[in-house]
């Protein structure tokens, strides 16, 4: 990872966010993270970002 | 570096979206006047768009890098195998090809780690990941049910739907990530560190050790 876009609408939340950029999480931390969502899958599939292929939207795309 | 996107509807017409070439040339030019500058450092596609061929797409783009217009080409939300088709179309024709992607990542968004992340470190690409906090979901603060990317995508945010963060009427992401939250909004622990302009982003540099972990 590059960069993180953080967008920040107050002051207030920049400085909350800041503040983690120097935090390493420990090995534990990450590895708990990863039982609670495994690596390379997501909580929520539902949510594309609208960036879904228009075929999973639109059944007769699916079914020509 | 000072970064824009282009792909999202701008208007009502049809044409105002995409990455036909004929959109590009006056999303550009849009960009720049209101932007008030005469080039964009990153100028990325901020969508797919299934209804043009990637090639017309970056042989526009690479127009815009020959003018002066644009110094870098990237995309946003893309996967994997609409990256690695548009490096091999880019090849193919000798255009520009994608120097960054940025997907959403988070913690509870992980599916970038299984193809996207692979793809972009063997191109070399630069990953600009946004939604660290999931749109609200992991700040432990806002309500993200109500939300400006609800109003996007409500089907999104609907805790009744199965595979939703939580049970009905619950908030478990965001009661787990209230205690989380000071540690870091990001998976790898690197959070937060900006791009310094011409830095990472060059092309011919490789990422720095643990990158796109």
């Amino acid at each position: 990872v590059t960069s993180v876009l953080i967008g920040p609408r107050r002051p207030e939340q920049l400085d909350d966010l800041l503040a983690g950029a120097d935090v390493e999480l420990s090995e534990d931390v990450l590895d708990r993270i990863d039982e609670i969502v495994p690596p390379g899958t997501e909580i929520n599939p539902a949510d594309n970002y609208l960036a879904a292929h228009p075929a999973l939207e639109n059944k007769h795309l699916r079914r020509r | 570096v000072l970064a824009t996107k282009f792909a999202m509807p701008m208007g009502a017409d049809d044409n105002q979206r995409g990455g036909s070439p004929r959109w590009i040339k006056r999303a550009v030019e849009n960009s720049l006047r209101r932007l008030g500058t005469d080039y964009i450092d990153l100028y990325q596609m901020h969508r797919p768009d299934y209804a043009t061929d990637i090639g017309e797409t970056l042989v526009a783009l690479s127009d815009l890098v020959r003018e002066g217009k644009v110094r870098a080409i990237g995309c946003s939300t893309f996967p994997a195998e609409l990256i690695v088709e548009a490096h091999w179309a880019a090849a193919r024709a000798g255009l520009h090809r994608f120097r960054t992607e940025q997907p959403r990542y988070s913690i509870v968004n992980r599916t970038i780690e299984g193809g996207v992340l692979p793809v972009a470190q063997r191109y070399g690409m630069g990953i600009l990941t946004y939604g660290p906090l999931a749109s609200g979901w992991l700040s432990g603060r806002a309500d993200p049910a109500r939300s400006h990317r609800a109003t996007l995508a409500p089907q999104a945010f609907d805790l009744a739907i199965p595979g939703q963060p939580g049970p009905a009427g619950s908030r478990p992401p965001a009661h787990q990530a209230r205690r989380r939250r000071r540690t870091s909004a990001h998976p790898s622990g690197h959070c937060l560190r900006p791009v310094p302009p011409g830095g990472d982003l060059r092309p011919d540099r490789p990422p720095p050790a643990g990158a796109a972990r």
